[in-house]
C-alpha cells in the first residue's frame, strides 16, 4: 500500500479505483471491540481486587459473592465490602473516568497534547473555589456534615474555580499557541491558586481551618455513599453529554476554522466542552482531592492503543483506562503488604503520568502541534 | 456550460471589510463587488498582497459578514443559511497547517460528512459512497489507511481537497492551495482541479499568487485591484485589456504576453543587436540567454551573428565587432555582458 503512494502522484489525470473496505475494516472493528472487552475485564478485575484489599482480609470468592448479590458467608464481610470499601472503589472509578474524559477533551480544546486538569492548574482552581466557600461559611464539618445546601455550594464553588482557571488558561493558550509555554503557564496558575489558598488559611480563624484541612486532604478513601450520589449523578450526566461532543470535537482536530466550515458551531462546542471539563474536574477534586496525571496519561494510552484520534472511541476508552489507572494506583498505594501505611495516590499516578509527559516532550509531538 | 445556469456562488453589490474592534467603524476594503461563479467553472482569485483577497474570500464563505450587499449560495442568501446548511453546499480548504494526531486519511476525509450526520454520527451507506468517491476524485484512494502525519505536503493538500469533496459541495473554495507545493505538484494539482470542476460540476474558486496559472487554467479570473475594486472576466480579457498590467506592474516591471506573467522591465539602454542562428528550443533558449545578457535578438540587420550548435553544453560562435566562441550558455552570457554597459544590480534579478 505504501509503495503505491508515489504512483498516485504520477497519475495526474487517471482515476484510481478505491480499494474495497472489506476485511481491513472488519478486522479493525474486531480489534476495537476486543480492546474494549479487555479494558472492561481489567476494570472489573481491578474492582474486585481492590475491594478484597484491606486490613481485614476478605477472600476474592467472598467479594464476588457480595458484589453479585449472592449470600455472603459472613455478615461482617458483607458490611465491610458494601459500606467501607465499595464507595472508595466506585469513587475512584468515577474519578478516573471523569478526569480522563476531561483530559481528552482539554487536549483537543487546547490543541495541546500536554493539557490535563491537574497539570494546567484546573484542580488547584477547584480547591481555591471550594476553600473560599468553606472558609467563608461557618461550617466546621466535612462536606457531608455541611448539609445538602452547603455541600452543593462547596461543590459549585469548586466547579466555578475549575472553570475560572480553564477560561484563563484557554485564553492564554489561544494567544500563545506553544504547548510547552501553555504548560508552564498552567503550572504557574496552579501555584498561584495554591498561594491564594495558603493566604486564606493564614488569615482565617483556626476554628474554620479544620473543615478546610479535611477538604484538602480529601481522597477517594473517605468518600461516603451520600457524597457518591452527587459524584455519580453529575459525572454520569456530563459523561453522556461528552458522547454528543465526540463528533464536533473530531472536527475541532482540524482547527476552529475548518470545524466552522463543516457546520460546527465552534463557540458552542467550546462552551459545552469547557463546562463539562469544569464539572468533571471540579467535582472529582471536591470529593476525591486533586488526582494528578490521570487526565493526561489515559487519553494518550487510549489513542496509542486504538491508533486513532477519533473521539467517538477515544473518549470511552479514556474513561475505562482512567478508571483502571486510578484503581490500580489505589491498590498499589493501599499498601498491599509492601508498606504498613498507604501512600498518597498521586505518588503512584506520577509513575504513569510523568513518563507520558516526558515521552510527549521528547518525541517532539508537543512542538509539532504548535507549528 | 450554458449561460442560463444559475450561479452557484454570487456576490451582489457586496462591500467587504472588517472591524478592528467591536463598535469601531468598519474599514471597507472592497466595495460594489459583483461576481458570479457558475457550476463547473474554475475561477482564480488574484491580486497583490494586501489588496483584500483574503477579506473577499472570508466574506464569500461566510466567515465574516458583508458590510453591505449579499453573497448568494445557490441563489439563497448566505446569511440566512444555518452553518450546517451552508456546509452542505460550500466547502473550503485553508492555508493553515492541519495536525490531527493519529488519524487516517480516510477518517479525515470522513469528517467532510459531518454536515450530513446526526449528533451521534452514525455512518450511512451514502456517507461511505461519498467518502469513497472523494478519495478517488482527489487521487488519494491508495493512501486511505495511512496516517495523515506521514504524508507529504502535496498529498496532504489532496486529502484536504478530498475532505472538502466529501461535503458534496456546489462551491469549493481553496485558499492558496498551491502555495507550499513544488512546481511538479503544482501542475498536477492544477490538472486535478480542472478535472474536478468538470466531473463534479462544482464551481471551484481558488486564490493564488501564481499569475501564470490563473491566466492559463482558469475559466474566469477575479482580479482584486489595490483600489478596492474587483474585476471579473475571462483571463484573456483581463490580460489583453490593461487590468492585469495596471494591478501588478510597478516600477521596472512589465507584463510579458507570451509568458503570461510579470517580468522585470529592461529599462537600460537597448544593447547591441544579434541575429541568432539556431532552431527549435535551442533558438528559444539562446534568445533567452541573449536577453539575459542585455542584448537584443534581432532579424537580418543585426550588428552581430550568433550561431549555436546542438549539444549539452552547446557550442556558440559570435561574429561581428566582438567575435568570440565558447562552450555553454554561461560563458556566452558572460561574454555578451562584458560588451554592454552594466545594469544596476536590482534590475537584473528576476
Amino acid at each position: 500500500m505504501s509503495s503505491r503512494g508515489t504512483d498516485v502522484e504520477d497519475a495526474v489525470d487517471s482515476e484510481v479505483a478505491a480499494p474495497a473496505r472489506g476485511t481491513g475494516t472488519r478486522r479493525r472493528v474486531g480489534y476495537v471491540a476486543g480492546l474494549f472487552g479487555l479494558l472492561l475485564l481489567l476494570l472489573l478485575g481491578a474492582v474486585v481486587v481492590l475491594v478484597a484489599q484491606g486490613s481485614i482480609a476478605i477472600p476474592i470468592g467472598e467479594v464476588l459473592r457480595v458484589l453479585t448479590g449472592q449470600d455472603a458467608q459472613s455478615q461482617l464481610s458483607r458490611t465491610i465490602v458494601l459500606d467501607a470499601r465499595l464507595p472508595k472503589v466506585v469513587a475512584g472509578l468515577l474519578a478516573g473516568a471523569a478526569l480522563a474524559v476531561g483530559g481528552a477533551q482539554m487536549q483537543t480544546l487546547f490543541r495541546n497534547p500536554l493539557a490535563d486538569p491537574f497539570v494546567l492548574g484546573v484542580s488547584s482552581g477547584a480547591i481555591l473555589g471550594a476553600s473560599i466557600v468553606i472558609l467563608g461559611t461557618s461550617g466546621v464539618g466535612w462536606l457531608s456534615g455541611l448539609g445538602l445546601v452547603s455541600q452543593l455550594g462547596v461543590t459549585g464553588a469548586a466547579v466555578a474555580g475549575a472553570a475560572g482557571v480553564l477560561l484563563i488558561a484557554l485564553g492564554i493558550a489561544r494567544r500563545v499557541g506553544d504547548p510547552v509555554v501553555v504548560l508552564v503557564v498552567g503550572v504557574m496558575l496552579g501555584y498561584l491558586a495554591g498561594a491564594v489558598v495558603d493566604m486564606l488559611v493564614y488569615y482565617t480563624d483556626p476554628d474554620r481551618l479544620q473543615a478546610l484541612a479535611t477538604f484538602t486532604r480529601g481522597s477517594v478513601r473517605n468518600v461516603t455513599w451520600n457524597e457518591l450520589q452527587v459524584i455519580a449523578v453529575s459525572c454520569a450526566v456530563v459523561l453522556v453529554l461528552s458522547v454528543f461532543l465526540a463528533q464536533p470535537l473530531n472536527a475541532l482536530l482540524l482547527g476552529d476554522r475548518y470545524a466552522g466550515s463543516l457546520g460546527v458551531n465552534v463557540r458552542r462546542v467550546h462552551f459545552l466542552s469547557l463546562a463539562s471539563v469544569a464539572v468533571l474536574s471540579g467535582i472529582t477534586t471536591a470529593y476525591c482531592g486533586a488526582i494528578a496525571f490521570v487526565g493526561l496519561a489515559a487519553p494518550h494510552l487510549a489513542r496509542g492503543l486504538l491508533r486513532t484520534a477519533d473521539h467517538r472511541v477515544v473518549l470511552p476508552a479514556s474513561a475505562l483506562i482512567g478508571a483502571v489507572i486510578v484503581l490500580v494506583a489505589e491498590y498499589v498505594a493501599g499498601g498491599n503488604g509492601l508498606t504498613k501505611t498507604s501512600l498518597p495516590l498521586n505518588s503512584v499516578t506520577a509513575f504513569v503520568g510523568a513518563p507520558v509527559i516526558l515521552w510527549v516532550l521528547l518525541s517532539g509531538r508537543a512542538r509539532r502541534q504548535a507549528g | 456550460m450554458t449561460e442560463d445556469l444559475r450561479p452557484a456562488l454570487q456576490a451582489v453589490a457586496l462591500a467587504a471589510g472588517y472591524r478592528r474592534r467591536r463598535r469601531h467603524p468598519a474599514v471597507t476594503v472592497l466595495r460594489d463587488v459583483h461576481l458570479a461563479a457558475r457550476p463547473g467553472e474554475l475561477i482564480a482569485l488574484i491580486g497583490p498582497n494586501g489588496a483584500g483577497k483574503s477579506t473577499l474570500l472570508r466574506t464569500l464563505v461566510g466567515a465574516q459578514p458583508p458590510l453591505s450587499g449579499h453573497v448568494l449560495l445557490d441563489g439563497r442568501d448566505l446569511a440566512t443559511l444555518s452553518p450546517r446548511q451552508r456546509a452542505r453546499r460550500l466547502a473550503v480548504t485553508l492555508t493553515e497547517p492541519v495536525d490531527v494526531g493519529q488519524m487516517s486519511v480516510e477518517a479525515v476525509v470522513a469528517l467532510g460528512r459531518m454536515p450530513y450526520r446526526s449528533w451521534i454520527g452514525r455512518e450511512t451507506a451514502r456517507d461511505r459512497t461519498a467518502v469513497d468517491g472523494a478519495l478517488v476524485d482527489a487521487g488519494v484512494a491508495e493512501l486511505r489507511d495511512r496516517p495523515l502525519t506521514d504524508l507529504s505536503d502535496g498529498e496532504r493538500q489532496r486529502v484536504m481537497v478530498a475532505r472538502a469533496l466529501a461535503q458534496e459541495p456546489a462551491v469549493l473554495v481553496l485558499d492558496e492551495p498551491t502555495a507550499f507545493l513544488d512546481v511538479a505538484r503544482r501542475i498536477e494539482f492544477a490538472a486535478m482541479l480542472t478535472r474536478l470542476a468538470a466531473t463534479t460540476g462544482a464551481a471551484i474558486v481558488l486564490s493564488t499568487h501564481d499569475l501564470g496559472f490563473a491566466l492559463r487554467r482558469a475559466d474566469q479570473v477575479w482580479l482584486v485591484g489595490g483600489d478596492g475594486t474587483v474585476t471579473a472576466g475571462a483571463p484573456e480579457d483581463l490580460a489583453y485589456g490593461d487590468a492585469v498590467t495596471r494591478t501588478f506592474t510597478g516600477e521596472n516591471m512589465s507584463f510579458d504576453d507570451a509568458a503570461a506573467t510579470i517580468v522585470v522591465a529592461d529599462d537600460s539602454e537597448p544593447g547591441a543587436t544579434v541575429r541568432v542562428i539556431a532552431d527549435g528550443r535551442l533558438r528559444q533558449w539562446a534568445e533567452h540567454a541573449v536577453r539575459r545578457a542585455g542584448w537584443e535578438p534581432a532579424a537580418d540587420d543585426a550588428d552581430h551573428v550568433l550561431s549555436i550548435e546542438h549539444g549539452t553544453p552547446c557550442h556558440w560562435h559570435v561574429d561581428g565587432a566582438h567575435s568570440a566562441q565558447g562552450v555553454g550558455f554561461d560563458s556566452l552570457v558572460t561574454h555578451l555582458r562584458a560588451r554592454t554597459v552594466p545594469l544596476p544590480e536590482d534590475a537584473r534579478t528576476g
